[in-house]
């Protein structure tokens, strides 16, 4: 049955749980009232989101569930990186099938994505334009024709509105098979088109140290982790996994395990009873010495002390 | 099993005890002032926390222990101890390598942190975080860290001290202690990246040598005088006097006839069965004149030693906060 769901959010992990494909993790870089906005479209086969929030983050996409994935900007705006690179209005990312990912933006951030699984995605590049559209090895940035592109982003602009607007129409089955078929071909024509610059995201070395970075971290993903143990467990230098992170997340490995710890130590809070647990206790199990420093950095980042988060009642 | 332990001090056999493990093998105060000392330490995983406060002028013999490396700096810009003959400025730092045998004295109130670790780890680390370049001499040596990665190293010290002397429950947790652990790492490696900045020198080695075993002899033989231990040495009156004038900024005669009035100070306030009567003690050690010993002995200690030998109670004793180290 094709259904359609609008949602606004104001925590960014209820965004992130709310977010469809893959595991999506997200960590917010930057303080200030988080909002976003996320456009859910089930056709028949034809699967498509459209996303758009306002702050600086890091998100990792972890695994697409047998479905081939692409993505594509919707509006241009601040710098939005996926896997390093710049994501545009005129390009589109094909992701392979069972990567991982790091899309890093600085600033408001609208993209839109559209799967089929994998097979109806094969079955519909040869049957509409005779070529091979299972996902690549690697993730590619293809660059369509212009008037391609401007159709593709149209109709997905046009499927977001409806869900909007007139979401009883999108529930007609009828009516999404109609929407379903346009989109598939403006999807294909742009896939398919043989002109189309391609360019491949991995690149070498760093991608596989990300890889080998991210397999740490979701190793021990309530654990604080710090950059000797990462270094010694990916034989890294420092000096080149910052290069990496740079290119990747937009901030370095301090910074960026920094910030998971932040999150980590309020997730913690947040779920502790404040008559059993001391800010100061969460605060060192999280590697946060300099307790001065921690409420200060802590309200930064989240606009509240930590001693307030922990005394709001969990849930 | 991660934990801390914060001390005061007003026995120097006490304070030298407590720091047996960093290596310091014995401690003489050269002045004639009460001694008070404050000592805070923590035990990671790996890494050993030191932060010291003293008020008294002293010199101690430091023997790293083996497969250890030490390193040390100066709080603040409070002066720090004189480890063979290296004065650290602030911003410094110093590193002593497995088995070095330093004197290491102070000429009144100083402040100075340690970290003592395995130097296998500190390789392996240094090795993941740096790259294969990254080296610490065997031998002691001076770095010059830059200034933001010096700063780190020390606040981070700084509040691990401070919390275990608030907060000990924080340092009992096995997570807490790894984090801090392995920032502690980070920060130190960053220290030494840069490469040191002064090496020993040959002749320096040689002197530092020369009075490790000076020590040594001193210690084994209480009859040896000064043409004796030239003798054994193998080294000339003038260069031992140079030695000590360097390392340990008094005479031979001096240093040997105050270590020799602590070793039977020591002995008196032990009140072992053999220390039954002074004027034996001090012969043993090597005092000839009992008179003069005495006066020699209440100049030093402000008191006679057979009031020591009576006095049973033993001072002030080190006031250790529960919790296990």
């Amino acid at each position: 049955m094709p259904s359609s769901a609008v949602r606004t959010f104001t925590d960014p992990d209820d965004y992130a749980a709310a977010i469809r494909q893959g595991t999506y993790e997200l960590t917010v870089t930057e303080r200030g009232d988080f909002t976003a906005k996320l456009t859910r479209i089930d056709l028949h086969r034809l699967w498509m989101q459209r996303f758009s929030d306002n702050l600086p983050r890091i998100s990792h996409i972890a695994g697409w569930g047998g479905r081939a994935v692409i993505a594509f900007r919707t509006e241009p705006g601040p710098s939005l990186l996926s896997s390093g690179i710049e994501m545009q209005p005129t390009n589109i990312v094909r992701y392979s099938e069972a990567q991982n990912y790091y899309r890093h933006s600085s600033g408001f951030a609208s993209y839109g994505s559209m799967s089929l699984s994998v097979a109806e995605m094969a079955a519909f590049g040869d049957a509409l334009a005779g070529t091979d559209l299972t996902p690549p090895r690697d993730a590619v940035l293809i660059t369509p024709l212009p008037a391609a592109m401007a159709r593709l982003q149209r109709l997905h602009a046009a499927a977001g509105h409806l869900a909007e607007t007139a979401p009883e129409i999108l529930a007609n089955p009828d009516a999404a098979r109609g929407l379903e078929q346009a989109l598939v071909e403006a999807m294909v024509a742009c896939l398919a088109d043989q002109k189309a610059h391609s360019n491949s995201l991995a690149q070498g070395q760093h991608t596989i140290i990300m890889r080998r970075f991210r397999r740490v971290l979701e190793e021990n993903p309530e654990q604080p982790l710090y950059i000797p143990e990462i270094c010694k467990a990916i034989r890294v230098p420092d000096r080149t996994l910052r290069q990496c992170c740079q290119e990747y997340l937009g901030t370095g490995p301090k910074h960026y395990l920094l910030l998971r710890r932040l999150h980590l130590a309020r997730r913690a809070l947040r779920q502790a009873q404040p008559n059993t647990t001391t800010v100061t206790e969460t605060a060192t199990r999280f590697g946060f010495w300099q307790l001065g420093r921690f409420a200060v950095e802590y309200q930064s980042l989240f606009g509240e002390s930590p001693s307030a988060t922990l005394r709001q009642l969990p849930g | 099993m991660p934990g801390s332990r914060a001390s005061v001090f007003g026995e120097p056999e006490d304070f030298e005890e407590a720091l047996r493990a960093d290596g310091v093998t014995a401690l003489l105060v050269t002045s004639r002032e009460q001694f008070r000392a404050r000592l805070t330490q923590i035990s990671l995983d790996r890494l050993h926390l030191a932060s010291v406060e003293e008020e008294v002028a002293r010199v101690a013999l430091v023997a790293v222990p083996a497969n250890t490396i030490l390193v040390s700096w100066p709080i603040g810009d409070r002066p720090a101890p004189v480890w063979g003959g290296i004065e650290m400025r602030t911003g410094e730092m110093l590193t002593l390598g497995p088995g070095n045998r330093v004197h290491a004295r102070t000429g009144g109130s100083c402040r100075w942190d340690t970290i003592r670790l395995p130097d296998k780890e500190l390789l392996c680390y240094g090795r993941a975080l740096w790259g294969p370049s990254f080296f610490v001499p065997p031998a002691p040596a001076v770095w010059r860290p830059a200034p933001a990665a010096g700063r780190h190293l020390a606040q981070l010290q700084r509040a691990a001290i401070r919390m275990a002397e608030a907060r000990s429950g924080a340092l009992t947790n096995a997570e807490a202690a790894r984090g801090l652990e392995q920032q502690l790492i980070y920060a130190l490696i960053q220290c030494l990246s840069s490469g040191p900045a002064a090496q020993e020198t040959s002749a320096g080695r040689r002197h530092r040598c020369i009075l490790a075993r000076f020590d040594d002899l001193l210690r084994a033989d209480a009859s040896l005088g000064r043409v004796e231990f030239c003798a054994e040495l193998g080294i000339s009156e003038r260069l031992l006097r140079a030695c000590c004038r360097e390392y340990l900024r008094i005479g031979p005669n001096r240093y040997v006839r105050l270590q020799r009035m602590q070793q039977v100070h020591r002995a008196l306030r032990s009140g072992t069965p053999g220390a039954a009567s002074v004027s034996e003690v001090a012969r043993r050690h090597g005092f000839r004149d009992p008179g003069r010993f005495a006066s020699n002995y209440r100049a030093v200690y402000g008191e006679l030693p057979s009031a020591t030998l009576r006095r049973s109670s033993r001072g002030i004793t080190p006031l250790s906060l529960h919790r296990p180290v």
